[in-house]
């Protein structure tokens, strides 16, 4: 699928930052190794710190942070509020399938996206290079967003599905517009309960079932295989960037 | 009465005749009153004769040797009746008695065999007693520290822990009545045996001393509950040891066949990674390739496998408790799909979900783990290249989930085998962990799973409840 983000996006050959900075806080050192190995063999500069200390001490300038979640001194999540605390690095989190709800208390901590272990190289690249790609141009939000089939322009409030206009109600408008404020990154359920139906709602998960169901059953050719609007199981939705 | 009738019929009777009025008098007297009552009537009735019939009248003095005889006679007669129907009346009694004991020793023995937990029961019983016998009742049980335990409906009474100790102790019944303590308001009694597990003690009244008879048919009463309470302790404890040993025996099954499962794809990741070390420059580029594929497609059965362990580790945990949520089987299937497509890239799958489905309470992550092994499990048995149909729609009370392959098919046998924990299936390396963990799966979630044949093929269909919209 040909996809770009935004009207003012660069192509993604004019990078003008080479070696990005990767700082990588895993105490595994079997892990963070091959981590490093592969970032580094894909073009980045892969730093490694195994403590939340550690990290703190030595965050520099690092562009994405690569965290896992079960350290040995203190809970990465302290780490991502740490962060989050003082800028918007993005944070790309490693949870073992045993931590899931410590993955999305990262997430609702301001994480940017999450890979469950055990996972593949090729996987773990196309994160980080996402999480660089959406910082670089996070800053300039684009008034219309166009990802493969679809054409959101958030200022006429009006959605294009293969060049017809789609009709969405006033909350299907701002669940959409919620996902699509962040292409490509997770939104839990409960940042999209807070922010579509308010802060008393973050527990009522079947409100929202329902109006993604809604929502892609007007935006989806299939709605049970969504190209588009995307499922992170049990965890919360995305909208595609690519 | 009788001197009424006697006047009445004073000139037709002589004084023999009022005589024997007066001895039918005394058999309703004797029935009717207590022994003494029934003797007074009697020597009362003698007096009222000579008062009342035997000249001279209205005197207590008797005219005639004649008289004297029949005074002496009736006084003889009715003694001697009245004590014969009484004695009549105790056996009857006693007899009464001893059916009504039996009747309520029987109605406790049929009380207590309603439940088969021992604290249950010791509750039961002490209600019962209080009940039966109208006396505050507690229970005492020694327990497996050596304390005791009190089982009671009247936690104000009078009790005392200390009186059921020594009771328990001494095998030996104490109290009102008794030998030992006899000035205690209360009774105890212990359960049979010399060395009983517990005790039954009754809060008595001030200033009532139950008779010997009364005792021992509490001491009955009180034997049979302990009998039927110590044969549920016991049964209790065994079946804790046969859980035990079943869990236990049940882990010993997981280990072996986990150990087992596990080698077969470490045997294959450490040929791979040990050739491609040793003779990688030598080979092809493809016979590398295919190595370093098999390595990856090892590791992730691995992966597989570790997950269904931890699973089944956690729900088979009694206490082990899901993160219900409100989930949607489109998003659960259209994920795992997603999933099984990149694991299984030459098969064939499709998926077929019916419109505005209900959402199910339930939990993500294990529902599609509980597809994922049913369609790898369909892999397995149907080939690289298998057709596998994943479909769910509405159900009559709730959702199903079908997962149809066209496979060789299901082993002889009953189906229901398929999901008993490790019941290996024998025909693939695999144990049953996987089918054991996708009913654990469906039967946390209030639902159930079920295998049937197919031509070609099998399906395995599992039906969760929704909340009817």
């Amino acid at each position: 699928v040909h996809a770009r983000r935004g009207i003012q996006d660069r192509p993604a050959g004019a990078i003008d930052v080479t070696r990005p900075d990767i700082l990588i806080v895993e105490d595994d050192s079997a892990i963070a190794q091959f981590l490093a190995a592969s970032l580094a063999a894909s073009g980045m500069a892969p730093r490694v710190t195994s403590t939340v200390e550690q990290a703190q001490r030595e965050m520099g300038n690092a562009q994405v942070l690569v965290v896992d979640l079960g350290l040995p001194d203190r809970d990465g999540v302290e780490l991502i509020r740490a962060v989050r605390a003082t800028g918007t690095t993005p944070i790309l989190v490693l949870s073992a399938r045993s931590d899931e709800m410590q993955k999305i208390n990262a997430l609702d901590c301001g994480a940017d996206d999450y890979l469950t272990k055990p996972f593949a190289v090729g996987e773990l690249l196309a994160r980080v290079r996402a999480l660089l790609r959406r910082a670089r141009t996070a800053p300039a939000a684009p008034s219309t967003l166009r990802v493969g089939e679809l054409v959101f322009d958030c200022r006429s409030r009006s959605l294009l599905v293969r060049g017809q206009a789609v009709h969405l109600t006033p909350l299907e408008y701002r669940l959409f517009e919620r996902l699509a404020r962040e292409p490509g990154r997770i939104v839990t359920h409960r940042q999209l309960l807070a922010d579509v139906w308010g802060p008393e709602h973050v527990d009522q998960l079947q409100y929202l079932r329902i109006y993604m169901g809604h929502l892609r059953a007007k935006v989806e050719a299939r709605a049970a295989e969504p190209r588009y609007l995307l499922t992170e199981l049990g965890v919360g939705y995305r909208l595609a960037d690519e | 009465m009788a001197t009424a009738i006697g006047v009445a019929l004073d000139r037709t009777m002589s004084v023999a005749g009022i005589a024997m009025v007066y001895l039918l008098a005394i058999v309703p007297a004797a029935l009717l009153l207590e022994r003494f009552a029934g003797l007074l009537t009697s020597i009362l009735s003698v007096s009222a004769l000579n008062f009342f019939f035997v000249p001279p009248r209205y005197t207590f003095e008797v005219d005639g040797a004649e008289y004297w005889w029949t005074l002496a006679i009736l006084l003889a007669l009715s003694l001697a009746l009245s004590s014969l129907i009484a004695r009549l009346r105790d056996r009857q009694q006693r007899a009464e008695t001893a059916t009504r004991q039996s009747l309520q020793l029987h109605a406790l023995t049929q009380a207590l065999a309603t439940t088969a937990s021992p604290d249950a029961m010791c509750l039961l019983a002490s209600g019962w007693f209080s009940q039966a016998l109208s006396l505050p009742c507690a229970i005492y049980l020694r327990s497996s520290e050596g304390s005791l335990v009190r089982y009671t409906h009247q936690p104000g009474a009078a009790f005392e822990a200390s009186a059921a100790l020594w009771s328990i102790e001494h095998a030996r019944a104490l109290g009102r009545g008794s030998p030992d303590w006899p000035n205690l308001p209360l009774w105890c009694a212990p359960f049979a045996g010399r060395d009983p597990g517990g005790c039954v003690q009754l809060a008595l009244d001030d200033g009532w001393t139950p008779g010997a008879d009364l005792h021992a048919h509490w001491l009955a009463l009180v034997q049979q509950a302990g009998l039927s309470i110590e044969r549920a302790q016991a049964a209790e404890a065994a079946s804790h040891a046969r859980e035990e040993a079943s869990s236990e025996a049940a882990r010993n099954t997981l280990l072996a066949s986990l150990s087992h499962d596990l080698r077969t794809p470490l045997a294959g990741i450490m040929g791979s990674a040990g050739a491609l070390r040793t003779q990688g420059e030598a080979m092809s580029r493809a016979q590398r390739d295919r190595l370093l594929a098999n390595l990856e497609d090892e590791a992730r059965d691995m992966t597989l496998m570790a997950d269904n362990v931890l699973q089944v580790a956690r729900l088979a945990q009694p206490q082990s408790q899901l993160r219900l949520q409100w989930e949607s089987a489109e998003e659960i299937l259209g994920d795992t799909v997603a999933r099984v497509r990149r694991r299984w890239p030459a098969a064939r799958i499709t998926l077929r979900v019916t419109r505005d489905l209900p959402p199910v309470r339930g939990e993500a992550g294990l529902l599609a783990q509980l597809v994922t092994n049913l369609v790898d499990n369909a892999v397995r048995h149907g080939g690289g290249h298998a057709h596998i149909a994943i479909s769910a729609g509405r159900a009559r009370e709730g959702i199903f989930i079908a997962v149809r392959d066209h496979g060789a098919g299901l082993p002889e046998g009953d189906c229901e085998r398929l999901f008993e924990r490790f019941g290996r299936q024998g025909r693939d390396g695999a144990s049953g962990l996987g089918l054991a963990l996708c009913r654990m799966i469906a039967q946390a979630h209030g639902g159930r799973i079920a295998a049937r044949r197919c031509t070609p093929g099998a399906e395995f269909r599992i039906d969760l409840p929704a909340p009817s919209t």
